[in-house]
């Protein structure tokens, strides 16, 4: 049979004779239906409306910021960090995503401010508002701000999964580990779940 | 209602002026206050100040995907052309090498075919997920190309396949017992990674896939140490993933089965030198059958006969056991899980809660409506798990009367069903050094001499 | 691979030396695999990640504020912590790559070695025979192998024999325990108040409502429970709880009624008998003026302010009116006007100071009536009964609510029962929210659930879905439907935002919810748990109100916000059909009279508006007088509250 595809087909060997005809017949009937139906199928699910894919996200009114997203991501450092809307922020300059509800002091010496990277940086913008601005290449995801920002502030700040690292695995490492089940397979146009009001 | 709210814009401004106030002396501010400061209203920037906007890192665009299915068909097409045209295994290499590369470390494993076969059943069985075309297409190509050229797809294209075959250095056979046993785990992995992907609960051949870890550089301990000691294993026996863990392997093997262009060993006429069944480290190169069978005919009707009557049996045990396991099962199931540590915690059987109690208990769903929809889990586990069981049954009890029954075979023969398509068996074959060549073996003469 | 062509030895020396760099490169790759591990566990066991050291040293600092030496000891190791971390990482990604390296470069070198040593493929004439003879051994090893698979299978089972899962499954199926858990609500015990329980429904005289109370207080008890176990085909998964089951919204519609306690309560709560704002029939007039006496019947003082709407039981209005020194409910007779009595309700907590809003004041939640009781509650918290001379029944104090305004959700009544929307707070995670039901005779709890949502101002609504007496409230951001007998919660779809005051209402077989900060929606009443991504038909978004809450009528609905823009939707898709600016602001909700519906602006003027598929204005009429409340409209006569007067519009005999 494979004599065709073969240089050298002529001398192939003899093709069986006999019963084998029907069941090649029957064959090639099975591989054209299989390869209409394929391609059926795939007209279909390009033409649907979920072609394009779906990326991981999470749903942050739902997030309970646990930490594993820092240690469960296949990625290191993980692909979750911290993002912040800025139209919900209150700017205080006592921000309790930045620093701890038990202080010595108002500095922002280690032992006061929450970021085990250090990560959050306040600028001054008009006096009495500051901007707690994140450096992303420094955070982790483990979302001790963002528990600070939810418990004592506005909720401004929370965990996303930032598509510019996530290699959107087929299973979710941190999908898998979250116990809230707040990641979630979305569209892949739109990727994020952003807050955008008060809660 | 007649009740007139207070527009939410006095309420804030008057928010606002309070707490700006509190702002201004935060500084002094002592802790305890801070709970009831609770939310701080975004305040009025006096001097033009807009507050930036979170940016949102856009996902690897979509047709690069695509562009990832058409690579896929092409690198199909490309270990046809090479496997059964130009019948090289040096191409057939390099060619592995490429998919290594890019569907490995490149692309860095997912999406690819042997996960699309979750993704396919969850969007077949389960609910709320629309199959991507992206992953629809991977899951179809590489059984289209089977369907016409055997299992091209697992001799270059495959990554996992791919970085166990460059691994391969010193081929040693298994022997064909245990090879014929351990071909039945493919199934029952297919059948679990199916069972967990329609219930929702988990994409389980991802999460313990062998390779993936090495091609992104880190991942979970348990998976690398599997694909560490698979390679390690893979340096002499050929391929372990492929032939005795892969759940795709089992819908390649039975698509190509069925195959119009297969590999065939010799461009010609098989002079039985018998080298090429050497050559062959996976054991799909099978002899001509012996002339007289070894056995009385007599012998081999009864003990075929005694297989039959106890194969519905193994499928009725096999059924049983799955139903008697399903809660062990279900207990991997996220829903189901929490329901049943909720319920212990309410009956006061465990003491403290945890991440996941305590995130449902923030969440305030009632504890009756978790306990319906880990119920509900259950029921369709109970059913499942009982498929699952026949389903191993009915691999063991097949696998038993394939290995009672008698074959014919004229000549050497590759196995489409098993063949990888990695072209080793051509190098061998004297017949192919004619073509190649031009020359006349000396084997023609000697055919039988080791 | 180059056998073929070759003999099967290559050169000594080349094998030899691709050997040993062979075990050069796996010797070095085992080294930095080591390393990696090392820094692997290093890392993910930092003091960065599970802070346990630094965490200590916190506590002590708590303890000892002032210790500067301490402060130091937690920057130094904190310094510390940090670069090893951020080392550790660098140190992981380098190292990947020279254990890639190495084993490219031993794959490489071995495999170059293997080929000098590599011999030709050796022929076995044996094999066949060999094969033969391997076959039953690998009978015998398929056996072992399936009997390992079963043997797994056998372990989960017995692993399952003392299964606690099994146990909740049984209880979850057991009606009572459903009610406990639900009635509960998933704050878990609520104390002695919690008691389960369930309303029973009043013997009521044949109004919409005597449907029987849904699932657990019936024999059928199965019912809510029925829907989700059996849900159809391969929709019986039910995936994790925001998606659930498949989409109802191709059955076949269900029909929605009001419940209503009926008998001589013909205005019986807000918005009427069903709580959608549709007037009883009667002849009403088309217009009217309060300050040229056109068909106005009477007009009484109102000694107390209040913005709660009247309520007409057994002839009488009724009404509450507060503020901050005194709080009364007053009777009126709907044919003269009469005042018949006046009750005072003292405070349960006398010398509390509440803090309201000046608008909205000390008696915002309209009263409600169950035929033969009165019930009212204040901005503290305090529900009161009375019978209908006004004799005080009980008073059940909930509590000051936690807002800035006091409470402000009117009442409705539910068999013999009195349900309360309890909303407070200013989250939905405070878990401080409540719907309540009373006992009507007694005060006491009947069943009381925890609501996920901040303080609102919206009133419950009781409808028969199906077969179902559901109790559905607005909420941020759930709209949420209870069972009305147990007070189990049936279904949730959040599909609500904002600051909830608009009351929902029903029509076409769905439920409406419109809210600025959300959405209108209309969503389906048979599905359970949350139905989200499985019955809502539609969301819109146009003219969303506020306050006023909407009205359904032929096939559309009119929403109204607070600065007087109405919107006609349409009902079936959530289409715009038209909207008109009446630029004066409105706080009453719209009363369907046939075919048009009556708007009240709050300068006291009044517009009826026909209910169809384009704006068109029929009549206009006078108070004359601040109005924010909804008017009763029962046989024939309107009963409007404003600012200071209570007046009867209807065609002079």
């Amino acid at each position: 049979m494979a004599g065709k595809l073969l240089p050298m087909a002529d001398d192939a060997p003899e093709q069986p004779q006999g019963g084998r005809t029907r069941r090649d017949f029957l064959l090639a009937g099975v591989r054209t239906g299989s390869v209409v139906a394929a391609g059926g199928l795939l007209t279909i699910l390009a033409k649907a409306p979920a072609a394009a894919g779906t990326v991981w996200q999470i749903d942050p009114d739902k997030c309970t910021q646990c930490g594993l997203c820092a240690t469960n991501c296949v990625l290191q450092p993980s692909a979750v960090k911290c993002v912040h809307t800025y139209a919900m922020c209150g700017y205080c300059k006592l921000c309790f995503g930045l620093l701890k509800d038990k202080r010595t002091g108002n500095t922002l010496s280690v032992e006061n401010s929450r970021c085990p990277t250090d990560a959050i940086k306040r600028v001054f913008v008009e006096d009495p508002y500051y901007e707690m601005h994140i450096e992303e290449n420094l955070c982790i995801g483990c979302g001790i701000c963002v528990k600070g920002c939810t418990r004592f502030g506005n909720g401004s700040m929370y965990l996303q999964i930032r598509h510019d690292r996530c290699v959107n695995c087929n299973e979710c490492g941190i999908a898998r580990a979250c116990p809230a089940g707040a990641i979630s397979r979305v569209s892949v146009k739109t990727p994020y779940k952003l807050k955008t009001r008060h809660a | 209602m007649p009740l007139p709210t207070p527009g939410p814009w006095d309420r804030d401004r008057r928010r606002t002026l309070a707490l700006a106030a509190l702002a201004a002396v935060a500084g002094a501010a002592p802790a305890a206050h801070a709970q009831e400061q609770k939310k701080q209203p975004p305040p009025e920037f006096s001097e033009g100040y807009t507050p930036p906007m979170p940016s949102q890192p856009q996902p690897r665009m979509p047709w690069l995907t695509t562009l990832d299915v058409a690579l896929l068909a092409a690198a199909l097409g490309l270990a046809a052309w090479i496997g059964l045209h130009r019948r090289s295994r040096r191409e057939m290499r390099l060619l592995g090498l490429f998919s290594v590369l890019y569907f490995g470390f490149i692309r860095q494993g997912c999406l690819c075919p042997v996960g699309s076969i979750q993704n396919v059943a969850l969007a077949a069985l389960g609910s709320g997920y629309a199959l991507p075309f992206a992953a629809g297409a991977l899951f179809l190509l590489p059984l289209l190309a089977a369907l016409f050229f055997g299992r091209v797809f697992c001799g270059a294209v495959c990554p996992l396949g791919a970085v166990q075959d460059l691994a391969l250095l010193w081929p040693r056979r298994v022997p064909a017992w245990l090879d014929n046993a351990l071909g039945v785990l493919p199934y029952a992995v297919l059948g679990i990674g199916v069972l967990y992907a329609a219930a929702g609960t988990a994409f389980v051949v991802c999460q313990f896939d062998p390779f993936v870890g090495f091609f992104r550089f880190s991942g979970g301990w348990l998976a690398i140490s599997l694909g560490a000691g698979l390679l390690m294993l893979g340096t002499v026996v050929g391929r372990p993933y492929c032939r005795w863990l892969c759940p795709y392997s089992v819908l390649l093997r039975w698509t190509a089965a069925l195959t119009r262009w297969g590999v065939r060993i010799t461009p010609k006429d098989c002079i039985q030198c018998h080298r090429c069944a050497d050559a062959c480290p996976f054991g799909a190169i099978s002899p001509a059958t012996l002339e007289a069978p070894a056995e009385p005919r007599a012998v081999a009707r009864r003990r075929l006969g005694r297989v039959l009557a106890v194969a519905p049996l193994i499928v009725v045990a096999g059924a049983l056991l799955g139903r008697l396991g399903a809660p062990a099962v279900a207990r991997y199931d996220r829903v189901v899980s929490l329901a049943e540590r909720v319920y212990q915690e309410e009956t006061g059987r465990v003491k403290g809660q945890t991440n996941a109690s305590e995130a449902f208990r923030k969440q305030a769903t009632p504890t009756g409506e978790l306990y319906r929809q880990a119920l509900v889990k259950r029921r369709w586990y109970g059913g499942a798990t009982t498929l699952f069981g026949a389903w191993c049954g009915i691999v063991v009890a097949g696998k038993l009367i394939f290995l009672t029954l008698r074959r014919r075979r004229p000549d050497y023969e590759a196995d489409q069903a098993a063949c990888l398509s990695c072209a080793r068996c051509y190098t061998s074959c004297p017949i192919e050094q004619e073509r190649l060549t031009g020359l006349r073996s000396p084997l023609r003469d000697a055919p039988e001499q080791p | 691979m180059n056998q073929n062509s070759e003999p099967a030895t290559g050169s000594t020396s080349l094998y030899r030396s691709a050997k040993r760099s062979a075990t050069v490169c796996a010797l070095f790759g085992l080294i930095v695999f080591g390393l990696l591990v090392a820094n692997t566990v290093a890392n993910r066991t930092s003091d960065l990640v599970t802070p346990a050291r630094l965490h200590a040293m916190e506590l002590e600092l708590n303890r000892n504020p002032k210790d500067e030496a301490l402060k130091k000891r937690i920057r130094r190791l904190d310094l510390q912590v940090r670069r090893s971390f951020f080392r550790g990482q660098a140190f992981a990604g380098l190292g990947f790559l020279l254990l890639a390296g190495a084993a490219v470069g031993f794959f490489a070198f071995s495999e170059l070695a293997a080929r000098q040593v590599r011999k030709l493929p050796a022929p076995n004439p044996e094999a066949a025979r060999e094969i033969e003879a391997s076959l039953p051994g690998g009978r015998r090893a398929v056996a072992v192998l399936g009997a390992l698979l079963g043997g797994t299978l056998m372990t989960m089972a017995v692993l399952s024999r003392h299964d606690a899962a099994a146990e909740y499954a049984r209880l979850a199926l057991r009606k009572p325990f459903i009610r406990q858990a639900e009635a509960a609500g998933p704050a878990g015990g609520l104390g002695p108040l919690g008691r389960a329980g369930a309303l029973p429904l009043a013997g009521a005289p044949g109004v919409a409502g005597a449907g029987q109370p849904l699932g657990v207080a019936t024999p059928q008890g199965g019912t809510l429970l029925q829907p989700i176990v059996a849900a159809p085909g391969g929709g019986a998964v039910t995936p994790v709880p925001p998606a659930a089951g498949p989409s109802l919204l191709k059955n076949p519609p269900v029909t929605i009624t009001g419940v209503a306690p009926g008998g001589t309560a013909t205005w019986p709560r807000f918005r009427g008998p069903n709580g959608d704002g549709t007037a009883g029939p009667g002849d009403y007039p088309t217009e009217w003026n309060a300050t040229n006496g056109a068909n106005t019947l009477w007009k009484q003082p109102l000694a107390l302010p209040g913005w709660n709407s009247p309520i007409v039981v057994d002839g009488k209005v009724l009404l509450s009116g507060a503020n901050a020194a005194k709080r009364t409910v007053s009777c009126f007779d709907a044919a003269t006007g009469k005042p018949l009595w006046q009750a005072d309700v003292p405070p349960s907590r006398p010398g509390e100071e509440v803090k309201v809003m000046d608008d909205t004041g000390y008696a915002p939640s309209t009263m409600a009536t169950d035929g033969t009781r009165l019930y009212a509650v204040f901005v503290n918290g305090d529900v009161v009964a009375l019978d209908l001379q006004g004799k005080q029944l009980w008073l059940h104090p909930l509590g000051m609510p936690e807002n800035h305004y006091g409470h402000g959700a009117s009442l409705t009544t539910y068999g013999t029962g009195v349900i309360v929307q309890f909303d407070q707070g200013s989250s939905a995670t405070d878990n401080k929210s409540e719907l309540l039901a009373l006992d009507g005779t007694s005060g006491k709890v009947v069943w009381r659930i925890k609501r996920p949502s901040p303080g609102t101002w919206s009133t419950p609504i009781v409808v028969k879905a199906g077969n179902r007496d559901l109790i559905v409230c607005s909420g941020n951001p759930l709209l949420m439907a209870y069972d009305a007998a147990s007070g189990a919660e049936v279904w949730r779809a959040e599909v609500v935002g904002g600051e909830i005051a608009p009351t929902p209402t029903f029509g076409e077989g769905f439920i409406f919810v419109a809210n600025q900060g959300g959405n209108l929606a209309a969503v389906r009443p048979d599905g359970v748990g949350n139905v989200t991504k499985t019955a809502v038909a539609w969301l819109a978004a146009d003219g969303l109100p506020d306050i006023v809450s909407p009205l359904y009528a032929n096939g559309l609905i009119f929403l109204c916000t607070t600065e007087g823009l109405v919107t006609c939707v349409d009902a079936k898709t959530g289409k715009k059909v038209w909207d008109h600016d009446f630029e004066v602001m409105m706080r009453a909700s719209p009363t369907l009279v046939g075919g048009a519906f009556w708007l009240f602006d709050v300068k006291g003027a009044a517009y009826l508006v026909e209910a169809g598929r384009s704006f068109k204005q029929v009549s206009h009429a006078v108070v004359g007088e601040e109005v924010n409340a909804s008017p009763a409209a029962v046989e024939g006569r309107f009963y409007v509250r404003s600012k200071s007067h209570l007046y009867c519009f209807g065609k002079k005999p």
